[in-house]
């Protein structure tokens, strides 16, 4: 495990540090998603590349109806309590941190599909230099079962993954 | 033995019988939908939380209507529009198993003797009725008699089959259980209605044609077979809709694994749990008990099945993800913009001459789409047409993001003329999302309404409408051109296509209309369909000459767009 604040630290293919590209942040609006966020925000400052924030829309399968766990009109699409969902989330990390520009002025992108695949596909889309994603971590006997959306994802990439986990500001692991 | 079967009652009765049975459903289960439909979608829709509460209403929903594939077409076409997810489906799917279990029971009892006063309640109350809930009702108990009397039918012109060798030989050789559940399979698949199967095996061994373990083998295939409807309905739906109808082939034939080999086992237990008929001679005893034998064994594995199954609805989940993947992200779906810079928004002229930029892109996909959409619209394809729908979405997506970034900028200190300048630019953009709107709305809906009334544009009417519609996509793209390049000549070129159009649009009107004199009756669908095409064009044609307008009215000096 490595201190992902130290941006010079690089996995497979490398960033490049230029402009080139635009960092992804993979969000599920959860608390290590938020840390994901703030790190990718200062990872793409310090790149000086964009940053777009993205969820995938799906109902995981440990945890069906993960749209609906508010009382809402259940006529809405999910698609539309998922963007609403991310525009609280930014709305709330914004205010939060009002000092991060590239926070300011991400992209923010809703996709529906399953999330490891589409988090790399839309990675590969833009032409991330490195994805940026929160890890929920699992323990004993669902963790062997069923793995994290970021093992897949670190598994699927070709570009360097960073997997920040919420309990431990700051830190991230770089695959 | 001698021979005497009168083939002609027997397959009259056999297939009058199962007409007027699957009718009786029809009828029965179109009722109960429309009477019920609305409270049922409701439950559906916020009861589905949690697994086991998915499997109640799966349940529930699927003992009112009688039909399982009701229950998972209602799941399939929820999952489709976005409000139910398939992980919420599964347990629902399950459920969907034990409601189809009422079906079996009520088959069992002697219903037959019930069918005649049921149909003639129900056609008195559906006549009498003045108003449409009460016409359902009546609909369902004459649905519910057909039902059973078309069973009674069937009863009675097979029981002869009973000393015909070629026919006892048959059901002999469905003693292997695989072969059983294979004709269970294919025989529901093929009138796609497990109780029917279910009815008919209910009525074969309580003519003492069939055994109960047969008739459990035969079951279990019919709980594959019913798969095949819903295997139907998602042909070109969204792929979550898909692992929906995999997942309950999936559930369903492990289910059927479980039990193939403990076929006899599960006799016992239904012989042990079900009540004897007593003072009856063996024979008689046996025809009296079987058909309840048999619904309680189709309500034993069912139940049983769910119970074992449903602690693993996240499992199932995963195998139908790595089953059925994705559907690739191609390049149209996302369009994500590549000049709304942020670090720019402290220059808005530069920013504005990126939002010009970034409109071409709009522009381009939206002429793209309008290229697409004529094809497709004579097609007469539904898939072309689905495919046509999606494209919208990337240009809402765009459309809203180029929005937000001139809302960026309008924050920033601007220049009259830069503000001027912004509003233009959002009318353009508003005016390319119509465009694209129109298109996957109106002629989707146009080309429709087509293929419902089987009418296709006449070969001499196509050629006129596809110069307007090349006419009209040529002022769109110059039209974008004009405002990505802000060329004024340009803009001043498609405002002035307005005569030709014009005279183009009232040239192909009137030679409609020739037609329509010509064949008035056969035409007339034609000519509506026709002129609705005309005028979506149309629209479309005015949109793209307010865009150039909207070039026309701003007089920039923004400085040069920064290219890519």
């Amino acid at each position: 495990m490595t201190n992902a604040n130290q941006p010079e630290t690089r996995g497979k293919g490398g960033v490049n540090g230029d402009s080139q590209g635009t960092l992804l942040v993979a969000v599920d609006f959860s608390k290590d998603s938020r840390e994901a966020v703030l790190w990718a925000s200062r990872e793409a400052e310090h790149l000086g590349c964009g940053l777009m924030i993205l969820h995938v829309v799906h109902d995981p399968a440990s945890s069906p109806g993960f749209y609906r766990h508010v009382e809402v009109d259940w006529l809405r699409p999910m698609a539309d309590l998922a963007r609403e969902m991310m525009d609280v989330f930014l709305r709330e990390t914004r205010a939060a941190h009002p000092s991060l520009t590239a926070l300011a002025t991400a992209e923010a992108k809703l996709v529906t599909g399953l999330p490891a695949s589409r988090i790399v596909e839309v990675a590969k889309s833009i032409n991330a230099p490195l994805i940026v994603i929160g890890s929920r971590g699992r323990t004993g006997l669902t963790h062997i079962l069923l793995g994290s959306v970021a093992e897949r994802v670190v598994q699927l990439a070709p570009m360097p993954v960073v997997v920040v986990k919420g309990h431990e500001e700051g830190n991230g692991t770089v695959h | 033995m001698e021979l005497s079967i009168n083939h002609y009652a027997l397959w009259t009765g056999l297939f009058g019988g199962l007409a007027l049975f699957l009718f009786g459903m029809d009828l029965m289960t179109g009722a109960l939908k429309r009477a019920a439909g609305d409270y049922l979608k409701e439950i559906l829709g916020r009861l589905t939380r949690n697994r086991f509460m998915g499997v109640g209403v799966g349940a529930l929903i699927t003992g009112i209507v009688n039909s399982s594939s009701v229950t998972t077409v209602i799941l399939v076409g929820f999952i489709s529009a976005g409000l139910l997810s398939m992980t919420q489906s599964i347990s629902v799917i399950m459920g969907a198993n034990i409601g189809s279990t009422v079906t079996a029971q009520i088959l069992a009892f002697k219903v037959t003797e019930f069918s005649l006063p049921l149909i003639a309640v129900g056609v008195l109350i559906a006549a009498l009725a003045n108003r449409n809930v009460w016409r359902d009702y009546g609909h369902m108990l004459l649905g519910f008699g057909l039902v059973f009397y078309g069973m009674g039918l069937m009863s009675d012109s097979m029981a002869p089959l009973r000393s015909y060798p070629s026919f006892t030989e048959f059901v002999a050789s469905l003693l292997n259980p695989y072969a059983a559940i294979l004709v269970g399979t294919a025989f529901t698949a093929v009138i796609q209605s497990s109780a029917a199967t279910t009815g008919i095996i209910i009525m074969l061994a309580g003519q003492g044609l069939m055994t109960l373990e047969t008739a459990i083998a035969i079951a279990l295939g019919a709980n594959i077979g019913t798969c095949a409807t819903a295997g139907l309905t998602v042909i070109g739906k969204p792929r979550e809709a898909v692992r929906a109808a995999v997942v309950h082939v999936l559930f369903n034939v492990a289910g059927v694994l479980v039990w193939v080999s403990f076929i006899p086992q599960l006799a016992d237990l239904a012989r042990l749990i079900t009540p004897t008929v007593d003072g009856l001679s063996t024979a008689t005893r046996h025809a009296a008990e079987i058909p309840r034998q048999i619904a309680n064994a189709h309500t034993i594995f069912n139940i049983a099945n769910t119970l074992l199954f449903i602690g693993f609805t996240t499992q199932f989940a995963r195998l139908v993800e790595w089953i059925v993947p994705d559907r690739p992200l191609s390049e149209m779906e996302l369009l994500p913009p590549r000049f709304l810079d942020a670090s720019l928004l402290s220059t808005p002229a530069i920013a504005l001459g990126n939002v010009r930029l970034e409109i071409g892109r709009l522009g381009e996909y939206v002429h793209d789409m309008l290229q697409k959409a004529m094809p497709a619209a004579v097609s007469q394809s539904s898939r072309d047409l689905d495919v046509l729908e999606e494209l919208d979405k990337p240009a809402d997506d765009l459309h809203r993001e180029i929005l937000a970034y001139l809302g960026k900028i309008s924050l920033t200190s601007l220049s009259a003329i830069e503000g001027r300048t912004l509003m233009r630019l959002a009318e353009v953009a508003n005016d390319l999302e119509h465009v694209a709107d129109r298109i996957a709305t109106d002629i989707v809906t146009s080309a429709r309404k087509r293929i419902v009334a089987r009418v296709q544009l006449p070969p001499t009417a196509l050629k006129p409408v596809m110069r307007l519609h090349g006419e009209v996509a040529a002022a769109l793209r110059e039209s974008v051109k004009a405002v990505v390049n802000n060329d004024d000549v340009l803009a001043a070129e498609v405002r002035a296509m307005k005569r030709e159009v014009g005279l183009m649009t009232q040239q192909i009107e009137s030679e409609s209309v020739k037609r329509l004199s010509t064949a008035p009756k056969a035409g007339l669908t034609s000519y509506v369909r026709e002129v609705e095409l005309i005028e979506i064009l149309d629209g479309i044609f005015k949109l793209a000459r307010r865009i150039a307008r909207s070039q026309l009215t701003v007089k920039i000096s923004e400085g040069t767009p920064t290219k890519e």
